[in-house]
């Protein structure tokens, strides 16, 4: 061992005299100096390297400012120069000016003609497939106003007009469903079903314990449902069950955040279609609400109507192309259609549908046609009452004419900006002569419109949505005794209506009205 | 079309169950079940039922809702029955109580004839406060009171005329689910 006395001079020599305290020494042959220079260095790189990016983001953002200030110009004209109605475009405009740093984003993001393309080439690709079960036209024995009224459904959408076709109208959901389930009975061959909202409850667990019964008698069951209109309806445990009792079950257009863009458009359609020889359309979806066994905004009122027949192959043939275009799967329709009898009836029927599969707004076009066309009355039933001015202006028009207008519209509502605005412009319309009605304690579902030719049943609402944005489905028929139906059903839904003049119009809260204002600027989006 | 039941389930306080019953005898729905809520001892739970096939069930279920509407006015009603004599009742009592205590601080703390004045002035006001809000308040409630016996038979009327042509729309027996 070492020499104590050695080690404590050691120590000494090393630390001096305070060699009691232990020094750990780090620092060896001038390194200090260098790590605060490099130190120094990198602080100043850091600030140089801040002080140019402070420089260049002032200018990079002068230059974005400049580019989209140009590309929102460029969208101006563009969306100018689109075929979209006249209020939309002047929103558009003014979120294109008023934002230019982001509107050409929205707007590119929201048009179809930028991310509906390749759907719209696929539509078109079994549109061309399947047009040789569209058969030539004939002209209907019927008024002229009917017959153009037909020729401009053929002409636009290749929509037969049917005769030979029995026609039922249902003044209820409720009524609607019993028969479909009464007529679900005797199905024997395929059952297809397309719905925006199908949702969990008393009438799904009837409706599907009727179809798994038909799945095992050897019925093909295929059911198209809206993913958006169905999310929050119909559970993972339902639709399981479905697909395992063997029911054919696709979404519409589902919701894939990021990679699907084309969100806003729904399949909005209510289509049932039984053997290929009864068909059903209207207003109502398979949920409770609709047929009054839950109470969502006081009593439902809704509407639909039967088809059995020739005409049930116009809603065979648009449900066969809607389910190529989701699977992909090509198949012969012919086995699903010309299964039907012959009726004894010289009326017309025309099955039609919209959507953006077809290049015009079919919906909005049979309207107007049937305002356009009504000489004495002209009665319309809807939820929602948002019209682009073309609308607006004939039914102005024909009330200060002397034509009998009349709208209800729902007294309690279930979208209150829709029905702000609903209000507003159907109050608007008070002044020319057209008589608004509100039916007391109910939500109005319906979709109904007639006159003294004709009368349109199913899923299109009076709103730009519908005549814009959604695959709708419905009736145009000039059937004497379904016309009678719907006169009695409009009679009686009067009796039960307030009528809304100008004085309890003004009388609407001032908030409500300035509301109104600011939603009308968003209405054509809406 | 095979006949079947349709069931409806309702919770009512206690004090309006009776009314309820009747309301709903009259669209022809039975009692299948009566119970007490678990939590709370007010409330009583009910599920009716009534044959799917009844005649005009549409016009039934528009008039039962319409029954439904005036049957939940009535609670209404009742929670805004003293809706303005009781916020001006206290208003006033907490002002006159404000100003009794004012006086007796006056009394208290200032000791010279001005702060003997100030106070009993103070108090006086109070007690005149307490009066104001015992007789408006009274005389408030009374009109209330009677505001609200008229609108309560109102709303009886009228449940009564909906239940009338309700039963009038399904009279006979055939619609009636024979029990086997």
């Amino acid at each position: 061992m070492e020499d104590p006395r050695k080690i404590k001079a050691r120590r000494k020599a090393r630390y001096g005299d305070g060699g009691k305290a232990v020094k750990i020494r780090t620092e060896t042959n001038g390194l200090r100096p260098l790590k605060m220079t490099v130190i120094a260095l990198a602080v100043i790189l850091q600030v140089a390297l801040l002080i140019f990016l402070n420089v260049m983001a002032g200018v990079a953002i002068q230059v974005y400012m400049v580019i989209s200030f140009t590309l929102s110009f460029i969208t101006c004209i563009y969306c100018l120069s689109s075929p979209r109605n006249g209020l939309s475009k002047a929103v558009w405009v003014m979120i294109l000016t008023v934002g230019y740093s982001f509107g050409f984003i929205i707007y590119i993001l929201s048009d179809e003609r930028f991310f509906f393309r390749k759907a719209k080439k696929r539509y078109n690709a079994v549109f061309e497939r399947t047009a040789r079960y569209v058969s030539g036209y004939v002209a209907p024995k019927a008024n002229r106003t009917v017959a153009v009224d037909c020729k401009y459904l053929y002409s636009a959408g290749g929509f037969k007009a049917y005769t030979g076709t029995r026609v039922k109208y249902f003044p209820s959901g409720a009524q609607l469903f019993d028969d479909v389930l009464e007529r679900l009975e005797s199905a024997k061959n395929f059952v297809f079903m397309e719905f925006f909202i199908i949702s969990d409850g008393v009438l799904l667990d009837r409706i599907a314990e009727m179809l798994a019964r038909k799945v095992k008698e050897g019925v093909t069951v295929r059911i198209i449902y809206d993913d958006m209109g169905c999310k929050k309806t119909l559970s993972h445990k339902m639709k399981s069950k479905l697909l395992k009792a063997g029911v054919n079950l696709t979404a519409y257009n589902r919701i894939v955040p990021l990679f699907n863009v084309a969100l806003n458009y729904r399949d909005h359609r209510k289509i049932i279609v039984i053997d290929g020889k009864t068909a059903y359309t209207g207003g109502s979806n398979l949920a409770d609400e609709y047929v009054n066994e839950k109470r969502m905004y006081g009593y439902w009122k809704d509407t639909g109507i039967r088809l059995d027949g020739e005409g049930v192959d116009g809603f065979t043939l648009a449900f066969l192309r809607q389910w190529e275009y989701i699977k992909g799967s090509e198949e012969p329709y012919s086995q699903y259609l010309n299964l039907s009898d012959r009726y004894e009836n010289e009326c017309v029927a025309v099955p039609f549908t919209d959507g953006l599969d077809y290049k015009q707004n079919i919906g909005k076009s049979v309207y107007e046609n049937i305002i356009s066309g009504a000489k004495d009355k002209l009665w319309i039933m809807t939820p929602y009452f948002i019209p682009d001015e073309i609308i607006a202006g004939l039914l102005k028009n024909k009330a200060e004419a002397g034509v009998d207008v009349r709208i209800i519209l729902p007294a309690i509502p279930d979208k209150v900006y829709a029905y702000i605005v609903s209000r507003n412009n159907a109050e608007k319309l008070i002044s020319s002569g057209v008589k608004v009605y509100c039916m007391e304690h109910s939500f109005v579902h319906s979709k109904l419109c007639i006159s003294e030719n004709c009368a349109v049943v199913g899923s299109i609402n009076f709103d730009l949505r519908s005549f814009y944005q959604q695959f709708e489905s419905a009736v145009y028929t000039n059937d004497v005794k379904a016309i009678e139906e719907i006169n009695a059903d409009f009679e009686n839904t009067f009796g039960k209506c307030t009528l809304i003049d100008e004085k309890n119009g003004k009388r609407a809260k001032i908030y409500n009205r300035i509301l109104a204002g600011v939603l009308q600027i968003v209405a054509p989006l809406m | 079309m095979e006949n079947y039941y349709d069931y409806l389930k309702v919770s009512v306080k206690r004090k309006r169950a009776e009314e309820l019953e009747k309301m709903y005898s009259a669209f022809r729905w039975e009692i299948e079940e009566k119970a007490e809520h678990k939590r709370y001892a007010d409330i009583i739970n009910y599920t009716f039922r009534r044959p799917h096939n009844i005649p005009n069930r549409d016009e039934l279920q528009y008039l039962q809702v319409s029954a439904e509407m005036q049957f939940n006015e009535m609670d209404k009603i009742e929670r805004m029955k003293h809706a303005r004599s009781t916020p001006l009742g206290l208003t006033l009592g907490l002002a006159g109580l404000g100003s009794v205590a004012g006086g007796i601080s006056a009394l208290r703390l200032m000791k010279n004839a001005f702060g003997i004045g100030l106070g009993c002035l103070f108090i006086i006001i109070g007690f005149v406060l307490f009066a104001a809000a015992a007789l408006s308040s009274y005389n408030i409630v009374q009109r209330e009171n009677a505001e609200y016996e008229r609108r309560y038979r109102e709303i009886i009327e009228n449940i009564y005329a909906v239940c009338d042509r309700a039963v009038g729309l399904t009279e006979g027996e055939e619609w009636k689910i024979r029990e086997k």
